[in-house]
């Protein structure tokens, strides 16, 4: 039995309706179809400008309530099961956080790459490779940026064409 | 003899397998010479005749002869078989003195070549070759490698031979490898506008190399470029100034002016691979050796290095201070970058990637290609590709049952044919293997419908065509057929049986074999007296190869 999630849609937002959303939400971000995003414990609020593709899944099972940071990118298939994150992170494809990790800002979580449990990653951490090797980058990342925004710009425009949108509740 | 085969640590179940044997690596029949076999009457002349040659591609020749003349005897067996020697063709200069030794090579020896259940020398039928001019399984070892052409994996682009050593054999154009993951950098511009658009207007150090992978940047280093084309020149002028790079350099010229003066090639070979695997390099080195031994140590002058690398003082204290590994560089990282081998990361520097190379193989005994991939680095298909797989009856296990020690347990053999003309196989079991499990086949020899690429998309099982013999086969779908043999281990321990297979099917002869008068061996047995005029252009031939299988552990008792 599926009670219906209450969400709070920012008039930034773009949420298709083809989903799977439960307990309670804030988005003010793009929630792509096919995506998850579970509010089974407390809420989970998203800050502005995050993608949440196809199939990537977002859980919050404690008690508090799980803030997004803004810019995230989270792509096809990754798991967010964290308890907070900064902003402008990217969850490469299939890349999963696990339970009660804090990341920070600008970090990379490389395909299919994981975190430990637990754990609280510096900013600007990336994780990659087969091994999960870590290291700290430096340099600016204003290309990268500029890269979302477009990213951002683009899934406004085309999503809903192919899509119905929800709205609040 | 379980425990010494089982490396330590490793669980010692062994998996059944299906081993193709080449002749190459086979005792021969010297060896097998005092087992006690039935049929080893012609062995004794016929390795007299062997010594008495000595040459090892002779022997390898003979073999090859005594093969033909095996399946030659082995088809005498069956009514009504016409046989072609088509390998007597590339073996033209040891034809005259060997025809006699043909006679004097029995079936026995090419039986006892492969009649033992060891699987050394051995391959699973995926790594092998069949020469279709010699009619014979090639192994990796009796093939030779050759250099077809050498490219870039990233930028698919040929690089051409004579210009390979000067780039040192990596690409020159802008393809880099990152210094921390070893990934493929991509060169990036600070606006991503004006990479697309406007290239002609760049500002200063606009351009830097990116990592996708580890988002390893360029500007950690410093490192900026103005034009977003030839990046490699700008890189190998800094690693060419580097002191260690000079210094080799510097003693290369010196070695090499020695080298010219005793007239001694100053570099390597361009085909050092081939020369390699030919035998080639050893005897150039042996001639090295002996003959300009004793001027070395005299003429060549000493060498004072022109720059003193310097003690790293400064570097050790750095390494004392390091509390996280991840400050310092791994092995691999250092390993790429030989010249400098910096425990900084800051000072590790994006590589230029290798190149790769396009290789052919050709048979060892008929120097004929065997493999021959397209000239291009795009093109991924092969000119020529005498693959095993694509020839010669692929076996497989179909079903198996756990083998315990003298009981009977059945398996199931699926001979699959991959060509297109219908195949006869007869299966054989070598009574040569230690130790002597009791084998009985049910249905020795069978037939197996053609291939046919209709079939690949069927779903379900095709009976077999009608207006075929139904034969006493286990299963016969498409182009595969299925036997059963009853096996009782004698032993504990690894079941593996050796069995030989003779393929029989009909080819099209080749008209330059049918026409060349160069074969005097060329046996076509009454081709016009049994076949109607228009089958005369196909003749039957026999390849026959041992294989040897191996059922897994057996096991002492039921219980364990």
């Amino acid at each position: 039995m599926m009670t219906r999630p209450k969400l709070t849609i920012n008039s930034r937002a773009l949420v298709c309706q083809d989903n799977d959303l439960r307990g309670e939400i804030f988005v003010g971000t793009v929630l792509h179809p096919q995506c998850k995003v579970l509010a089974t414990g407390g809420p989970i609020m998203f800050g502005n400008g995050n993608i949440v593709e196809e199939n990537a899944t977002i859980i919050n099972r404690g008690p508090e309530a799980l803030i997004i940071g803004d810019n995230n990118v989270f792509e096809v298939g990754s798991v967010m099961e964290g308890i907070k994150i900064g902003s402008c992170n990217t969850l490469e494809v299939r890349s999963h956080v696990k339970a009660g990790t804090w990341l920070g800002d600008e970090c990379v979580i490389g395909t299919v790459c994981s975190t430990n449990e637990n754990e609280i990653l510096p900013d600007r951490t990336v994780i990659y490779g087969t091994k999960n090797d870590r290291r700290v980058f430096s340099g600016n990342r204003s290309n990268q940026k500029q890269v979302h925004t477009r990213h951002l710009e683009y899934l406004m425009q085309i999503l809903p064409k192919f899509n119905h949108a929800r709205t609040s509740s | 003899m379980l425990a010494i085969n089982a490396p330590p640590g490793q669980d010692p179940v062994r998996q059944p397998f299906v081993h193709y044997r080449c002749l190459c690596s086979s005792p021969g029949p010297s060896s097998t010479a005092s087992k006690p076999d039935p049929g080893t009457g012609g062995d004794t002349e016929s390795t007299e005749k062997e010594t008495e040659l000595g040459a090892e591609d002779a022997v390898m020749d003979i073999d090859e002869q005594q093969k033909q003349q095996q399946e030659q005897q082995s088809t005498s067996n069956a009514p009504s078989t016409d046989l072609v020697l088509a390998g007597a063709a590339s073996t033209g200069a040891i034809l005259q003195h060997d025809e006699n030794m043909l006679k004097s090579k029995t079936m026995a020896d090419i039986h006892a070549s492969g009649n033992n259940s060891d699987p050394h020398g051995s391959h699973s039928l995926s790594r092998l070759y069949f020469c279709d001019s010699c009619d014979e399984i090639r192994c990796p070892k009796c093939t030779q490698d050759e250099i077809v052409c050498y490219y870039c994996p990233n930028c698919l682009f040929d690089v051409p031979t004579a210009s390979v050593k000067s780039e040192k054999h990596k690409c020159s154009r802008n393809c880099f490898e990152c210094p921390i993951c070893q990934n493929t950098l991509s060169v990036v511009s600070e606006d991503p506008d004006a990479a697309m658009f406007t290239a002609g207007t760049p500002a200063a150090g606009q351009y830097h190399l990116y990592c996708n992978m580890c988002q390893w940047n360029s500007h950690e280093i410093g490192m900026v470029f103005e034009k977003p084309t030839g990046l490699a020149v700008q890189l190998q002028k800094s690693e060419d100034s580097l002191p260690d790079v000079k210094e080799f350099e510097r003693l290369k010229d010196h070695l090499e002016k020695y080298f010219r003066v005793h007239s001694l090639k100053p570099g390597l070979p361009s085909s050092l691979l081939s020369s390699i695997q030919s035998g080639t390099l050893q005897s150039l080195r042996y001639v090295s050796s002996s003959s300009h031994k004793a001027q070395q140590n005299d003429d060549i002058a000493h060498y004072t290095p022109a720059v003193q690398v310097m003690e790293d003082t400064e570097n050790l204290e750095k390494l004392m201070s390091v509390v996280s590994l991840n400050e310092t560089t791994t092995m691999k990282q250092r390993l790429k970058q030989l010249q400098s081998q910096s425990y900084s990361t800051q000072r590790l520097q994006p590589q230029r990637i290798h190149l790769r190379i396009k290789k052919s193989r050709r048979c060892r005994s008929c120097r004929h290609i065997i493999v021959k991939p397209e000239q291009k680095a795009q093109a991924t298909g092969f000119k020529i590709n005498l693959i095993a797989l694509n020839q010669l009856p692929n076996i497989t296990i179909g079903s198996i049952q756990p083998m315990i020690v003298q009981t009977m347990s059945r398996v199931i053999l699926r001979f699959t044919n991959p060509r297109h003309e219908e195949a006869h196989v007869s299966v054989q079991y070598g009574d040569g293997a230690q130790p002597h499990h009791g084998v009985v086949i049910h249905s020795p020899s069978f037939s197996i419908s053609p291939f046919n690429e209709v079939w690949e998309y069927e779903v379900g099982v095709i009976g077999a065509s009608p207006g075929s013999m139904q034969e006493d086969v286990y299963d016969k779908t498409a182009n595969s057929t299925s036997i059963a043999l009853d096996i009782t281990p004698a032993a504990a321990g690894e079941v593996k049986i050796p069995l030989l297979v003779t393929f029989t099917y009909k080819a099209r002869k080749l008209q330059s074999e049918a026409g060349s008068p160069s074969l005097p061996t060329q046996l076509v047995v009454s081709g016009s007296k049994d076949h109607p005029p228009p089958e005369t252009e196909f003749i039957d031939k026999t390849i026959a190869f041992w294989t040897v299988i191996g059922f897994g552990d057996a096991m002492s008792t039921l219980a364990s």
